[in-house]
């Protein structure tokens, strides 16, 4: 039993670690923290879950529910840390070497328009689009259903989309 | 949805977020660290499966409050009572004698106290696999899990975050009771009182605990979290039992209205081989109309009553689930009589009607059939 435990949590370890870290260092910014949190993530998946013998059906989305988790709680602990629409202001960014510099230019950009957006929408694109999440898999993560899940994702597509347009006389 | 533009930019920024990736040394070493955190909290916080029983470091320990229990309430006692579980004879033993007794031993009395959740938790999933949960083993766990509950949330260092083991060991056991509920509700429907019943238990332990302990805005926004998930749940449960009461009245109603059809046909062929007459038709489909008209008011129930279930857990507080649970199956059980009530009444009224139509038609044709045998 314990055997079974300890290569679950390997296998998911190995399936959903680079995941985890990308999704808590872009929230970040620090590699030191995100590696912290990382480890505890799965800690905290294995204490919670698999420790118990509990069936996972979607452990991708279990993982990610606990970093958010995570994350808020740090950043309750922290009141000084800086929110993730400092950091974008600030310019933090994911730099990528095999990039050109004009396409490094619109990711950069489009990170400064999800900064604009409320948080949970800049999430859920990064989710649904970068991280590449499936609809169902986000619908798990948010406890919602399907089409709850479609509607926002859409809503939060059309303020980017808002965001984009260049201000007009009227604003 | 997206514009050309906006998606150039979505396709690089994925390209970019991708690239971020832990090096293979990092990797190797966050895994060592949480496989190490992983054996060391196996050893110290889940007592009931490795520790305080097994493990080499509490061995001496637990010998010594096992001699001190033994001596309290007899060796055969003692052992029989550790394998005892809720509702049998012996887990009063267990859980009044030798539990309190180890925790005063405990190495770690707080995580001792938060382990014997996760216990909890093993006992149900025992039963449960087991086919052997029942309502007084449900009520015999409850009672102990209450007391485990306040203890461990008195204890719990990280009680104020709101997400101690406590909470999630706790979350785990209302998951158990909920999902034993559901799979007895499906395989007896006379078990879904008691399913409802299960299902709401630990709302009440927790709104219990919450008055118990003052606990901060977190812990209670953590506690409002599970309690919503139950209200959903004890209201899908409640459509679904709606639904079946829905569906044997009307199974009910659409007999009654066969017989009627049947008898008023019968009776409509009668009159045609007498009289002809198309006006006795006409009654009598309109009639019959009306009487079918009477079986959809109970379908219309159903929705009826979602709605009153939706208005009233909009207008409870989230802690108030037990209440608003209540004033939902009143509401519910209300709205049922009024519509069961109306349609026995027109469903009464028709079949007056209808006979009268018929007497009258059955009259007249005979009428008829004398006048053209003259």
């Amino acid at each position: 039993m314990q055997y079974e435990q300890d290569k679950h949590i390997d296998t998911l370890y190995d399936t959903y670690v680079d995941d985890i870290f990308r999704f808590l260092y872009n929230r970040l910014g620090s590699r030191e923290r995100a590696i912290d949190l990382t480890q505890d993530v799965f800690v905290k998946m294995w204490q919670t879950y698999l420790s118990k013998g509990v069936a996972l059906e979607y452990p991708k989305a279990l993982l990610f529910r606990i970093a958010r988790n995570m994350l808020i709680n740090s950043y309750e602990r922290d009141k000084k840390h800086e929110s993730l629409e400092d950091l974008s202001e600030e310019g933090f960014d994911v730099p990528d070497s095999t990039q050109d510099a004009a396409a490094q230019a619109r990711a950069a950009e489009l990170r400064r328009m999800l900064a604009r957006l409320p948080e949970q929408d800049a999430e859920i694109i990064t989710l649904r689009h970068l991280e590449g999440f499936s609809v169902q898999e986000l619908a798990v993560l948010y406890d919602v259903s399907e089409n709850v899940l479609s509607v926002r994702l859409h809503r939060a597509l059309a303020k980017l989309e808002a965001a984009y347009k260049p201000p007009t006389a009227h604003d | 949805m997206t514009n050309n533009n906006t998606q150039q930019h979505i396709e690089d920024a994925r390209t970019a977020y991708q690239s971020v990736r832990l090096s293979a040394a990092e990797k190797q070493d966050i895994k060592m660290r949480v496989m190490q955190e992983i054996k060391i909290r196996g050893n110290t916080t889940r007592p009931q499966q490795v520790s305080p029983w097994f493990s080499t470091v509490g061995m001496l320990r637990v010998a010594s409050v096992f001699v001190l229990i033994a001596l309290v309430v007899g060796t055969p006692v003692a052992f029989a009572a550790e394998r005892s579980l809720p509702g049998d004879a012996l887990y009063t033993v267990k859980t009044d004698v030798t539990e309190p007794l180890a925790a005063v031993f405990a190495d770690d009395a707080d995580t001792y106290q938060q382990s014997l959740l996760a216990k909890r938790a093993s006992e149900l999933r025992l039963l449960t696999k087991r086919g052997e949960l029942n309502p007084e083993r449900v009520a015999a766990a409850q009672e102990v899990l209450v007391e485990n509950v306040r203890e461990a949330l008195a204890r719990a260092a990280d009680i104020e975050t709101g997400e101690g083991d406590a909470i999630q060991d706790y979350q785990v056991i209302v998951a158990l009771i909920a999902e034993n509920g559901a799979a007895i509700e499906e395989e007896a429907p006379v078990a879904a009182a008691f399913a409802a019943t299960a299902k709401m238990a630990p709302v009440d332990s927790v709104v219990e605990v919450a008055d118990a302990t003052s606990p901060s805005d977190e812990f209670i926004d953590s506690l409002q979290g599970a309690v919503a998930s139950l209200q959903a749940e004890a209201t899908e449960a409640l459509e679904h039992r709606l639904g079946v009461l829905a569906d044997a009245t009307q199974d009910v109603q659409e007999e009654v209205v066969e017989e009627l059809v049947a008898d008023a046909v019968a009776a409509g062929e009668d009159v045609d081989t007498l009289t002809a007459e198309p006006a006795v038709d006409v009654a009598v489909s309109t009639e019959s109309a009306d009487i079918m008209m009477t079986t959809s008011l109970v379908a219309d129930s159903e929705p009826a009553a979602t709605k009153a279930a939706v208005v009233t857990q909009a207008a409870a507080p989230a802690l108030d689930a037990p209440k608003a649970e209540a004033a939902n199956d009143g509401m519910v059980e209300a709205v049922l009589r009024v519509h069961q009530r109306i349609a026995e009444d027109k469903a009464a009224r028709a079949v007056d009607a209808l006979t009268e139509d018929l007497e009258a038609a059955v009259g007249g044709g005979a009428a008829v059939g004398e006048s053209l045998e003259l």
